[in-house]
């Protein structure tokens, strides 16, 4: 009689459950009003460059209250032009890129990754194969093919020049015979490793992560000569910016290591944390740059 | 009743839960086709988006070709959502063609998804050199080979349009397949939906009729059963051969009705016996009240005659003296007369009226006087006879003829033998006065309980009913020259004796008085007997 009583209550439970399960598991969206566009320049898959900084946005994104984008400019000219229409409002910008704009733009730095390594800041090596014979001196690089990166970066042309300025070489175009510009890092060691150029120049860190990828090559590249050290990509934002925002931006990106999403953006991104940067951390580079001749407010940006 | 209950409920529940999950398998099976279908859509939005996110890529790249562009951002958004879209068509077809459930029941869809997802593959190997070759594109500076990699992506996006384009036509046809099939499955749904309702419903309703009929019948049996007890018929019995509470009532109720039956039964011949009872009782009760009526009118007679007996005693005793000294002075005036006197005759009457008051004055004085308790063992049938022989030579007695019933086993009775032979001589005297032209006579004696009875019988003229209550009271009389005292005295010496004297009569047919004289016990009779007998021998 209980079992009766038992299986006719369960029976009229089960009746009367709910079934809505689905719907009151489901999270409400925060509907954000503001948004933040941060530009980023391609590198050689810009479709994996995206998913690593999908992460970081939605990290900012939850820190801000804001929705972050990241947005794909083909150059730094573009990035500059944006700024100038206020259509993103910040960037990551390469040593020399951030040198030029902010000579014609309003940005500010805020905070630069370090890498999983603890590097933050990088140089810039001119390298060449073992068989070419060229030396430290950079006589014996006269008349040699060169490969670089590109004509607006701190390896494809302030380092180079600045380098040879030093050593008493006025042009860069003049003294090799041919210059290629590759694009990217990897490209030129590579191509310097297969003889496609005699003599390259690329970031050290790139170069350092390639050698100890590849043995054969670090038998064969020999390092010619090396800059100083200038902080890596940086994130700057407009200058125009809030206060507030670039603030909580900048505590956002600092803090980012400490929190769970953030170290997972950080991961995906190959860094361990972000570091305050300021504009005097820059003050070297301007001068080489200033010293290699360059015109900083003609002189184009890397990318068309 | 419980049971039936139970069952009535378990039934009902069976029937529910049948009904419930046959409406909840074509529920699923509209929902898990509804999902289906969902999903088709949802596949089919997918390509859709992705037609228009690579045209819109396609775009892009025509308008950098052109130089019109050079925003990379939307160029690449688009073949990322693209791509994104992929892997989630990839995904769900991945997930379909290992559905093996899905796979029974959409047998020849497998063929498609199959073939599906080699354009899938082929799409995907497209896409991902297109991918490349876009990364080159926006990445490098070597215009030649940014117009090598826009030529090759353009071909390869219009090759994967037009393979998007069959696929999701595809789709579009498979999508109308489901939803067809969705709604034949809905309309054969809503049928075995709507009979089984009804059927659920039916086949309660006969189960709850059924169960409540069942229960209803054996409670109306068991009350009509009741109602008919109440009105008295203890022979109902309850046909009720459930073995349910129901069942156990009934059993209960005929058991009740039985003994009930039986202790009516007693009742019932205990009534009789009551009333039969009470009916005696009443009759007892009237012939004491009857009894007690009598005894007041005698007692009350009693004592009328016994104050008259009193009055007549003064009176009488004042009386007599100067009766005695007419009758004297009467007596010596005709003694002194001569017989020629004329006053002779009219002395005479005075002698005879005279000794006629004397004779009133001295029954008076015998009726006022104390018994004398003479009493001894008295033989009733001697007493009449010799009575009979005192008045055989009367002149009235001629014209009658005297019929005797006397029992010879008479018992004898304590009496003055003397008193008793006026009683009967008052008693014969007046029967022949009542037959003046002659008649029957008729005496007869009788043992009767506890004593004898003597009765003398007439067939004179009768006494009326009214006469009857008062022919014992002194004085009264019906004749000319009678003094009203002779029945009045034989009542008293009767009454003395410890007996009863009554009479019966009606107009014309003569009159009854019987005597009851009370016997002595068969103890103190033999005593007496002996006694006798001892003084016999003294004698």
């Amino acid at each position: 009689m209980r079992l009766f009583h038992f299986i006719l209550i369960a029976f009229l439970l089960i009746s009367c459950s709910d079934n809505t399960i689905g719907i009151n598991e489901a999270k409400p969206v925060a509907i954000r009003g503001k948004t933040i566009t941060i530009a980023i320049l391609p590198e050689q898959n810009v479709f994996e460059q995206k998913k690593r900084y999908k992460p970081l946005a939605a990290y900012l994104s939850d820190a801000l209250n804001a929705n972050v984008k990241i947005k794909l400019l083909d150059g730094y000219g573009s990035i500059y032009d944006e700024i100038k229409n206020r259509t993103i409002d910040g960037a990551f910008f390469a040593s020399f890129n951030y040198v030029l704009t902010k000579a014609r733009a309003e940005i500010e730095p805020i905070a630069r990754p370090v890498g999983m390594d603890g590097d933050a800041s990088y140089k810039v090596v001119i390298f060449t194969r073992r068989d070419t014979g060229l030396t430290e001196d950079v006589r014996t690089w006269k008349g040699r093919k060169a490969a670089f990166v590109h004509e607006a970066t701190m390896a494809g042309y302030v380092f180079p020049s600045w380098h040879l300025k030093k050593h008493g070489i006025g042009s860069l175009e003049r003294h090799f015979k041919k210059i290629i510009y590759i694009g990217s890092h990897d490209a030129v060691i590579l191509s310097v490793f297969k003889g496609e150029a005699e003599i390259g120049a690329a970031k050290d860190l790139i170069l350092k992560r390639l050698l100890s990828e590849n043995p054969a090559i670090k038998e064969e590249i020999v390092i010619l000569a090396s800059s100083p050290s200038v902080p890596s990509s940086t994130f700057c934002v407009r200058g125009d910016l809030a206060g507030g925002t670039k603030e909580r931006l900048k505590k956002a990106l600092l803090s980012m290591h400490g929190d769970d999403s953030g170290k997972a953006a950080l991961q995906i991104l190959k860094a361990s944390k972000f570091i305050v940067t300021s504009d005097s951390e820059f003050d070297m580079l301007r001068q080489m740059v200033k010293d290699a001749g360059v015109d900083f407010k003609t002189s184009p940006f890397r990318g068309r | 009743m419980k049971k039936k209950l139970i069952l009535g409920l378990g039934l009902v529940l069976l029937i529910s839960t049948l009904s419930a999950y046959i409406v909840t398998k074509n529920l699923n099976d509209i929902v898990t086709n509804q999902k289906i279908v969902n999903e088709q859509d949802i596949v089919i939005g997918a390509y859709s988006e992705m037609l228009f996110q690579l045209k819109g890529a396609q775009a892009e790249l025509y308008r950098h070709q052109a130089g019109y562009s050079r925003n990379i951002n939307d160029l690449v958004s688009y073949i990322e959502a693209f791509d994104e879209n992929m892997d989630f068509l990839s995904a769900q077809y991945s997930l379909h063609h290992h559905d093996i459930a899905c796979m029974q029941c959409h047998s020849e869809v497998e063929g498609r998804i199959t073939s599906l997802s080699e354009i899938l593959s082929e799409i995907k190997g497209i896409i991902k050199q297109y991918k490349l070759d876009v990364s080159i594109l926006v990445t490098t500076s070597d215009a030649g080979q940014i117009k090598v990699l826009e030529h090759t992506a353009t071909s390869q996006g219009n090759t994967i349009l037009d393979l998007l384009e069959k696929v999701k036509h595809a789709a579009d046809k498979m999508r109308d397949q489901i939803k067809s099939k969705r709604n034949t499955l809905i309309s054969r749904s809503r049928t075995v939906i709507s009979t089984t309702l009804f059927l659920a419903i039916i086949f309660s309703l006969a189960v709850f009729v059924a169960v409540i009929r069942g229960v209803t019948a054996s409670i109306n049996s068991l009350i009509t059963g009741i109602r008919r007890l109440a009105s008295g018929d203890f022979s109902q019995r309850v046909d009720i051969r459930t073995k349910d509470e129901i069942g156990f009532m009934a059993d209960a109720f005929n058991a009740m009705t039985e003994k009930l039956n039986a202790m009516n039964k007693e009742k019932d011949g205990l009534l009789n016996a009551l009333r039969g009872f009470n009916e005696k009782l009443e009759v007892k009760v009237k012939e004491a009240t009857e009894g007690l009526r009598l005894a007041q009118e005698q007692m009350v007679r009693a004592e009328t005659l016994a104050a008259i007996g009193t009055l007549a005693a003064g009176v009488s005793h004042e009386l007599s003296t100067p009766l005695n000294t007419i009758l004297g002075f009467t007596q010596l005036m005709i003694s002194d007369l001569d017989g020629s006197s004329p006053l002779k005759g009219d002395l005479k009457l005075i002698e005879q009226e005279s000794v006629r008051c004397k004779k009133i004055v001295q029954g008076l004085l015998d009726f006022a006087r104390a018994p004398r308790h003479e009493e001894m063992f008295t033989d009733v049938n001697k007493i009449i006879s010799e009575t009979l022989l005192l008045i055989e030579y009367q002149p009235s007695i001629k014209k009658i003829v005297i019929k005797k019933d006397m029992d010879s086993g008479l018992n004898p009775v304590e009496a003055d033998p003397l008193q008793l032979k006026q009683v009967f001589l008052n008693l014969i005297l007046n029967a022949t006065q009542a037959m003046p032209e002659g008649g029957e006579l008729i005496i007869k004696t009788e043992n009767v309980r506890q004593g004898i009875e003597a009765s003398v019988s007439d067939t004179g003229m009768g006494i009326r009913e009214g006469e009857l209550q008062k022919i014992f009271q002194p004085f009264y009389t019906t004749k000319k020259d009678g003094t009203g005292l002779g029945l009045s005295i034989s009542y008293g010496i009767i009454k003395e004796h410890g007996g009863e004297i009554y009479a019966e009569s009606s107009v014309g047919s003569g009159a009854t008085f019987r005597i009851f004289l009370p016997a002595q016990n068969e103890l103190e009779k033999e005593s007496m007997v002996s006694e006798n007998k001892s003084r016999g021998d003294n004698r």
